[in-house]
């Protein structure tokens, strides 16, 4: 322990005690603004009488990342660089009793971070970000921030920035950030009321010190002695109720301190945690994946559709035709109900844009064999929907395969020599049922009576199962009226 | 009872016929997850969605982030205030999380990231399936460190090699990366749902005052945060009490080759390959995913025509099998490699083995059929 640790009985200051044995001195450069930030922390931290066991520093990378990583004593996760407040978004969700601090620079936070900050602000997730802005890249040696000042030459504007900088407390509180405060670290005694203020808030609360980089901006600007950067805070600062009586172009040069909002609003974590116990009340409701109806469960066996020759031991089928006739689902029952028999099978579909208006398509594979085409290119049954899936997919039907298809809606090549099933599917169902949605329907159950893939009653508690509650008479009579289409 | 056995307990024996993106977000919740952050993506939004649906009812938290960036940095964080947490997304957003997957390794995280792998690079084919994130799961954070990843061939095997990917996280204290393809993600077959049990939740062996928890044994106890032993963490090099030291070379040294080596010495034990007809085989097809479904297949039409083909598949990639691998194949003649990239296992497998390794690769979105390896394959073993 060095003497400047050892402990003095009776005296030792907020900041001593706060502080992670072993490490002092601090590795801050002399008269850098980070210790005063440390002391009106810990100051503040002493004086709500915080306990620090209960407490999560969380910071970045840069200068002002190293104020509380390691030297305040708490749990601190010192993270990448900008991801703080993404990092502390998860330690919040997950630790409700917990005060989680995020101290860091103003490169991380509204640089690389500025999405998370702008966000967190936006959720207001209750976490309490300290940003030490000294307008600069310190760590890296003196490169423009987004919060330099224009002109200011620096590593990486040596002919002067030509970039506005960001007032990022105004751009939290534009976020919906709902405690948002700015000061220098020449107003030490308002800095420790706004910790306080902040740490007491409850939801996103932002102060923003306005900080002295000795080193790299010192050098930029040509100051290099903290009582300068104070000395010019002290003369360039304007209280917010005084600037709000000044022009744009009186405020030039200054830096307008004060609480720039104050407000109480829904907390973020405190919703979330109430929908989470309400959800998770055992006396709610479960909704779960799609249910297999009761009893469907039986052993694996055959499909009943080798009885009509379809070959092979497992049967592929395709269903295809544009967005919005439904074939998804038509695949989904089908596979569903394969499922429920017991029976070995896969489904695949057309996803993307695709699926939504275009060329559309879903496969299924029953069988009672292992499945080892995961997308199959030859189809033992193929159901077409529209001009455009013939087109694209007769090809694919194996010799000796059956073809089924919407009788008004595809032209078959003549001379084809194909074991074709026409239905009017689509007719039917506008002009028999009334509702043309329902036309999957109707074509699952002509498909499933001709191809006799599966037995009727597994397809039919498929359907219940699976369609809108409320629609699950209308989608069986559509299905009865296909099936009984097949014996006319 | 918990919520979570609550709700999992009525699941016991039902059969589902499901997605792969869901079966993997089910395996999460039998695991203990209780923290998701995430981001949609395509092909991998299925699993998010389902995580926002049932996550809520087991008592955990589910929150749509901005980016990649703040839902994998979220997982690592909550991760550390005691939650067991995922993240899912595919090749693009795999992409962003690298340097945060980076930090999990070095702060020792136990946490799972799904990706749901999709034709790149850049963009690609966003819709359709790929494998080309094989050695970006191995190689794509900076610097020296070793990976746990693990590759389902189906449905069923989304939920239990999810299930299986937390007991390696917290076993390990380590990220661990499952592989998944569009093809399976996107896949739907039946589901069996085991019976729930305590055992499954991922058990997080955690430190004691005075212990360290950044060394002093291959795989540390660990403090989390809210334990009250002022836990301090850091993806800067640090030593066996967490405080940041970046000058000191051994201090470095020793970290990260006992980071590396904790995964790497566990090679044998964490080694999961699945084979068929090896004793005899000539030709030996070996693959990985929803790939080695039709390779399967091709090994079997090939077998009853009387040959003599042989199967392996990877079940978890990394750290890679090469010992089992050389046991298994070292006396096959030559090995065919189909797989949704150009070459990316075939690499591997030309490092470990002595025999003829022939690259099998397709891209373009499809997979590969059966016919496309049996052809090869019989041409190999004429």
């Amino acid at each position: 322990m060095s003497p400047l640790e050892k402990p003095r009985e009776g005296t030792q200051s907020a900041s001593r005690r706060l502080i992670r044995p072993g490490l002092l001195p601090t590795i801050f450069c002399t008269g850098c603004g980070g210790g005063t930030v440390l002391n009106c922390f810990c100051r503040a931290v002493d004086e709500l009488a915080l306990d620090p066991r209960r407490m999560v520093m969380v910071t970045g990378i840069g200068c002002s990342s190293w104020i509380p990583s390691p030297y305040f004593l708490a749990d601190t996760l010192h993270t990448t660089h900008g991801r703080a407040i993404a990092f502390a978004s998860g330690v919040r969700v997950m630790q409700p009793a917990m005060k989680v601090v995020v101290i860091a620079g103003d490169g991380d936070l509204s640089g690389i971070g500025g999405n998370h900050l702008i966000h967190a602000a936006r959720r207001n997730i209750d976490l309490t970000v300290i940003m030490v802005n000294n307008a600069i890249y310190g760590m890296t040696g003196g490169q423009v921030a987004p919060t330099t000042p224009e002109d200011v030459p620096t590593t990486t504007t040596p002919h002067g920035n030509v970039e506005p900088p960001f007032d990022v407390a105004s751009l939290v509180a534009a976020a919906g950030g709902t405690f948002v405060a700015r000061w220098t670290t020449y107003h030490v005694f308002d800095l420790v009321k706004a910790f306080k203020a902040a740490l007491a808030h409850k939801g996103f609360s932002f102060v923003e010190v306005v900080s002295q980089c000795t080193t790299s901006y010192g050098k930029a600007v040509g100051m290099r002695r903290a009582a300068e950067f104070l000395a010019d805070y002290k003369a360039r600062s304007l209280r917010l109720s005084k600037a709000a009586t000044l022009s744009a172009e009186e405020l030039e040069g200054k830096i307008t301190v004060g609480t720039l909002r104050n407000v109480a609003k829904p907390e973020f974590r405190e919703r979330l945690h109430a929908q989470v116990a309400r959800v998770s009340d055992p006396g709610s409701a479960r909704q779960g994946p799609e249910p297999i109806p009761p009893g469907a469960v039986n052993p694996p066996g055959p499909p009943a559709g080798v009885a009509r020759g379809l070959g092979g031991e497992n049967v592929a089928l395709r269903f295809a035709g544009f967005g919005g006739q439904g074939v998804v689902k038509a695949g989904e029952i089908l596979g569903l109900a394969a499922c429920a028999e017991g029976r070995r099978a896969l489904q695949n579909q057309s996803y993307g844009s695709s699926a939504r208006g275009g060329l559309c398509t879903a496969d299924v594979t029953l069988g009672p064999d292992e499945i080892f085409e995961i997308e199959p290119d030859a189809f033992d049954v193929l159901v077409l929907l529209s001009q455009d899936s013939c087109g694209a997919f007769l090809h694919q039907l194996r010799a000796g395969g059956v073809l089924i298809y919407d009788r008004d809606l595809v032209k078959l090549p003549e001379g084809n020599g194909l074991r074709a099933h026409g239905i009017p599917a689509t007719k039917i169902a506008a002009e028999e049922l009334g509702r043309k949605v329902v036309t999957n329907m109707v074509v699952l159950g002509f498909c499933a009576a001709i191809t006799e893939v599966l037995p009727r009653a597994a397809l039919e508690r498929a359907i219940v199962a699976n369609v809108p509650k409320g629609t699950e008479e209308l989608n069986l009579r559509a299905f009865a009226a296909g099936f009984a289409h097949a014996a006319s | 009872m918990s919520a979570r056995a609550a709700q999992l307990s009525t699941l016991a024996g039902a059969r589902r016929f499901m997605l792969g993106d869901e079966a993997a977000a089910f395996g999460a919740l039998f695991a203990g997850c209780s923290f998701f952050g995430g981001y949609p993506i395509t092909p991998a939004s299925e699993i998010a969605e389902a995580m926002a649906r049932e996550l809520p009812r087991v008592g955990g938290y589910y929150v749509q982030f901005e980016d990649e960036l703040a839902s994998i940095s979220a997982v690592i964080g909550a991760a550390w205030a005691g939650a067991r947490s995922l993240t899912a997304t595919s090749g693009p957003g795999f992409s962003l999380m690298q340097e945060s997957i980076g930090y999990a390794a070095m702060t020792e995280t136990p946490c799972v990231v799904i990706d749901v792998q999709r034709s790149g690079p850049c963009t690609g084919q966003a819709t359709k399936p790929a494998q080309g994130d094989l050695q970006q799961a191995r190689w794509g954070t900076h610097g020296d460190h070793e990976i746990i990843a693990l590759s389902p061939w189906s449905v069923q095997e989304c939920f239990d090699l999810t299930l299986d990917a937390f007991a390696l996280a917290e076993r390990y204290r380590s990220p661990v990366i499952l592989l998944m393809d569009g093809a399976v993600g996107h896949l739907r077959e039946p589901l069996l749902f085991p019976t729930f049990r305590e055992e499954m939740l991922a058990p997080r062996r955690r430190a004691r005052p005075g212990e360290l928890h950044f060394g002093g044994e291959p795989v540390p106890p660990m403090a989390q945060i809210g334990d009250g032993l002022d836990v301090h963490i850091t993806g800067s090099t640090h030593r066996p009490n967490g405080i940041r030291d970046v000058n000191s070379e051994p201090v470095h040294d020793e970290l990260v080759r006992r980071l590396c080596a904790k995964i790497s010495d566990a090679r044998e034990a964490l080694t999961r390959v699945e084979h068929r007809h090896l004793e005899d085989a000539r030709v030996a097809v070996v693959s990985f995913g929803a790939t080695a479904r039709p390779a399967l297949g091709a090994v079997e039409a090939a077998r009853r025509r009387g040959t003599r083909a042989g199967f392996l598949r990877l079940v978890r990639l990394w750290p890679f099998p090469g010992p089992a691998l050389a046991r298994l194949l070292g006396r096959v003649e030559k090995v065919l490699v189909p797989e949704m990239n150009l070459g990316q296992l075939n690499r591997e497998l030309e490092r470990v083995l002595d025999c003829e390794v022939v690259p099998l690769s397709k891209i373009g979105g499809v997979a590969h059929a059966q016919e496309e390896i049996l052809e090869p394959l019989l041409e190999a073993l004429r």
